[in-house]
């Protein structure tokens, strides 16, 4: 386990302040905010790199806080992976093993499945192969927690896609055979929500939100987060309350919210997942939703951007929103064409 | 082309005639058999031996203190680092034959120069002088050569190094000091290459003794002084044969070095 508490560091003009969290052995921590928030910053303290100004590193209930980073037992893979380059891949990979190597060293080889690439030159290897081979050596080190730098941002879109899922699966082999904690830095929601198992989202140097994935990114805790998960943010004043339904008119619009605190005649920021959108071409209720207090208006298609399997949408309702749909579905709608915007009372939150 | 490509190439091919006729024209002035009787003179093969062996001891003297000086330069931060950097630079602005002067000054006048050169090493028109005035003169060229070779090295390599349990120290051995490998082979060549050629330094606190202190700079000096031109001659060729394959290695290695 890894834990971290009041983690400061100032460095020039930017502040890592008060920052606090922990990992348990076996699950991964997702670190994900815009550049320059501060998350290479918080690897780089938790190896050592970085001296923090205040607060306590703790591994396995050990204080590393001032120990160098060779007494950390920190296995740290940074961005492009930094492999020695005048030494193979097998020598990468035996680099911090003490001892007698080769056994050690043929044994992670093959669990990663990297016998072959042994010899070899690694400015040679493919990026997935050298994420192989720097995954590979900070394991041999037996590390107590291991800290991931962005280990997909410098490779090609197409290479990224598939080493994500690789990578996915290695990590579950990871956490599940060795039982550490692993903190993966990136700036890719989508990478994160595969990855993670709990989600911090880092704004300028502090934690906006942090918890189980599937907390944060079903309720965001605030604007900054609900704008970098990409999800719709509607301002508007609460006009009516009924039943545990609150009436909000946006711009002119009246949303049916479902939210309890909530108080009448109040300014209120709602946020709505575009993957909580429905479009159609007719405004009936869809015959899953008849049960539900749903939300039915009518728009204009603005822009489609195509993102592999799915399309996002932007529409003008008289606010612009973004959905997203299967791009199965993009035959249906054309820039321009009108358009029946469908969400579930239940779905729109407030901010609190 | 146009008339900055004329005037550049134009200054170019000028400045390598300038050196090619220079060469040519001294090495035709006199001719082979006198030049072969003076290369094979017990005074040069003295000069020679002198030279290759002081230039050798002080460049590994100068080596040894130059790699963490200029790692400290090129990695560390600290307070006063800039007015160091700028400290270091003196030596090589300074005329070398100032630098002797100043050390000469210093073994013959001052309490602790006198001490050292009576009772330590006797360093004023001796051997150990030819090293030391070289030392004096290539190990600030060693730590300038040095600097961005290990500017060059990304720091990370020694940080991740440290995350996998090597200490700083290892680490700089296992990892920094094999990666600069060709920059600092380059380095050590071209320090080497400009203690073969002291001359300043040298000849103001070792003197010019014929078969003492005579270095190939110094015999060429002596030479001229005698109008031995058929001997400066041969100096001068050994010289240009050490000085066109050192910079033959430095050009295959240095950049290489800097681009690790």
């Amino acid at each position: 386990m890894i834990s971290v508490s009041d983690l400061t560091v100032k460095r020039g003009n930017f502040a890592l302040e008060g920052i606090n969290f922990s990992v348990e052995g076996g699950k991964c921590l997702a670190l994900i905010g815009p550049n320059g928030s501060g998350k290479t910053t918080i690897l780089e303290c938790v190896a050592g790199i970085i001296k923090p100004s205040r607060g306590r590193i703790l591994i396995e209930d050990v204080d590393v806080t001032n120990l160098p980073p060779e007494k950390r037992r920190v296995g740290y893979v940074p961005q492009d992976f930094v492999l020695f380059p005048h030494l193979s891949a097998e020598q990468n990979i035996a680099f911090g093993l003490k001892g007698d190597k080769s056994d050690k060293v043929k044994e992670i080889m093959s669990w990663f499945e990297i016998s072959h690439l042994a010899g070899r030159d690694v400015r040679s290897l493919s990026g997935g192969e050298k994420q192989k081979v720097a995954l590979a050596r900070a394991l041999a080190a037996n590390p107590k927690v291991l800290l991931l730098d962005e280990p997909l941002s410098s490779l090609d879109p197409l290479s990224r896609d598939r080493l994500r899922r690789e990578l996915k699966s290695i990590l579950s082999k990871i956490l599940t055979t060795l039982n550490l904690p692993v903190i993966y830095v990136t700036h890719d929601l989508s990478e994160a929500d595969l990855i993670g198992d709990y989600l911090a989202v880092l704004n300028n140097g502090r934690i906006e939100q942090i918890g189980l994935k599937s907390e944060v990114l079903a309720e965001p805790h605030s604007r900054f987060v609900a704008d970098f998960l990409g999800y719709n943010i509607l301002e508007g004043r609460v006009v009516e309350l009924k039943d545990g339904l609150a009436t909000v008119d946006v711009k002119g619009l009246l949303l049916q919210v479902e939210a309890e605190d909530i108080n009448l005649r109040k300014e209120v920021s709602l946020v709505l997942r575009p993957q909580d959108i429905v479009l159609s071409q007719e405004g009936a209720v869809r015959e899953r939703w008849q049960h539900c207090r749903c939300n039915i208006i009518s728009g204009e298609i603005t822009e489609i951007y195509r993102m592999g399997n799915i399309a996002k949408v932007l529409i003008d309702i008289g606010v612009p929103l973004t959905a997203y749909v299967s791009a199965s579905m993009l035959d249906e709608f054309r820039v321009g064409s009108s358009v029946f915007v469908q969400f579930k009372a239940c779905k729109v939150k407030p901010l609190r | 082309m146009s008339p900055l490509r004329v005037l550049a190439f134009g200054c170019l091919i000028f400045l390598s005639l300038f050196i090619v006729a220079i060469i040519v024209s001294s090495s035709l002035f006199t001719n082979p058999l006198a030049l072969a009787s003076a290369i094979l003179s017990d005074e040069i093969i003295f000069a020679i031996s002198l030279t290759l062996s002081t230039a050798t001891i002080s460049t590994a003297a100068a080596l040894a203190l130059a790699i963490p000086a200029a790692y400290a330069l090129a990695y560390a931060k600290f307070p006063g680092k800039s007015v160091i950097d700028t400290f270091i630079d003196i030596p090589i602005a300074l005329p070398p034959v100032a630098l002797g002067t100043a050390l000469l000054i210093f073994f013959t006048n001052t309490p602790l120069g006198v001490f050292i050169n009576n009772s330590v090493i006797k360093f004023v028109f001796e051997v150990p002088g030819v090293i030391l005035a070289q030392f004096a003169v290539v190990s600030v060229l060693a730590v300038r050569l040095l600097k961005p070779v290990f500017e060059g090295i990304d720091p990370r390599y020694v940080m991740i190094a440290r995350t996998l349990g090597v200490s700083e120290l290892r680490a700089f051995f296992r990892v920094t000091l094999p990666l600069a490998k060709s920059g600092l082979f380059a380095a050590a060549v071209l320090t080497w290459a400009r203690a073969l050629g002291e001359f300043g330094a040298t000849v103001t606190l070792a003197g010019a003794t014929r078969f003492k202190t005579e270095t190939l700079s110094i015999a060429m000096f002596l030479s001229l002084a005698r109008a031995d031109l058929e001997m400066a001659m041969a100096i001068i060729l050994i010289l240009l044969a050490l000085t066109v394959a050192t910079l033959l290695i430095t050009r295959r290695l240095f950049y290489r070095g800097l681009a690790v």
